[in-house]
């Protein structure tokens, strides 16, 4: 059997009804009051607020992994000159020292 | 009001005057009442049920008037907070229930012994194979059968494809006609 072969609409309701139904659902709803919309200024105000508390930690966070990133490789650079001139310093030494170079250099070897 | 004197641009904008919106909703419930009752009921199958489904639906869209911003029809707003309302009253409780071990033909049976059914044993049985769909397919049958309404308009109020829609409603006349063939 085919479903246009039906009744379209075997249902039925009391009668009268709609007539009832109308004025049921307004008593209803004048008994109720719509929600008032929220302020915009104090409702929005707060959310802006938040975002820009958040976007502001995510930026000093930020700010601190890129600038201790530059502290590192500026540390690094500071220990490779220095390195440089820890041998400027023995050079120096070397000039300056009046005991030759022999005598020098095996002062150098007692501490190893 | 009549069909001819409603304007639906003049009743959305007198839902925004305070004043105007308790006259402008009383027409919508005049207009809309019975459609979206019967929308109900051919989901819960249950006078009794859709009688308090239809009237909570119009209290919750007064409640939240405030909301409906005019960008879709009152109709197509109307029919989700009832869509909304049914489908929450069918995930708790209904009159009607069918459940993977409900016997085949006990909701015919039901509707059968019903005031307010007028059926045949057949019109009993087609309501309990559509009854049997999964509700979003059930709802999309309705539609579509019952209220003769647009793929485009169906799909606006569901929030799915039209073409999702039309397969929807094709596998449910199958599976609908599937179920009444077994009965017989």
């Amino acid at each position: 059997m085919r479903i246009e072969e039906h009744n379209k609409n075997p249902f039925s309701t009391p009668t009268g009804y709609f007539e009832e139904l109308n004025t049921r659902i307004i008593e209803a709803t004048s008994k109720t009051e719509p929600i008032a919309k929220k302020n915009f200024v104090i409702g929005n105000w707060r959310r802006v607020l938040s975002y820009a508390a958040m976007l502001a930690i995510v930026a000093l966070i930020a700010g601190e992994l890129i600038s201790g990133g530059v502290r590192k490789n500026e540390g690094l650079a500071t220990v490779q000159e220095e390195m440089t001139d820890d041998n400027e310093f023995y050079d120096t030494l070397l000039e300056n020292y009046t005991i030759d170079d022999y005598t020098f250099y095996c002062c150098l070897t007692e501490y190893e | 009001m009549t069909d001819k004197n409603y304007n639906e641009e003049d009743i959305i904008a007198r839902l925004k005057d305070e004043k105007e919106r308790a006259a402008a909703f009383s027409v919508i419930v005049n207009r809309y009442s019975q459609q979206i009752y019967w929308h109900i009921r051919r989901m819960v199958l249950s006078h009794d049920d859709a009688n308090d489904l239809v009237q909570n639906t119009f209290i919750k869209a007064w409640t939240n008037i405030d909301k409906f911003r005019g960008d879709s029809k009152i109709s197509t707003w109307l029919y989700r907070i009832a869509i909304n309302e049914t489908l929450n009253f069918l995930g708790k409780s209904s009159n009607y229930t069918v459940s993977i071990n409900s016997p085949e033909g006990a909701i015919a049976e039901q509707l059968e012994s019903d005031t307010h059914f007028n059926g045949e044993r057949a019109d009993a049985l087609l309501q309990e194979a559509i009854h049997r769909l999964p509700e979003k397919q059930r709802l999309t049958f309705n539609m579509k059968y019952y209220e003769e309404m647009k793929y485009e308009e169906m799909s606006e109020i569901l929030g799915t494809s039209v073409g999702a829609l039309k397969a929807s409603y094709h596998i449910a006349v199958k599976k609908i006609e599937d179920y009444i063939n077994s009965q017989d």
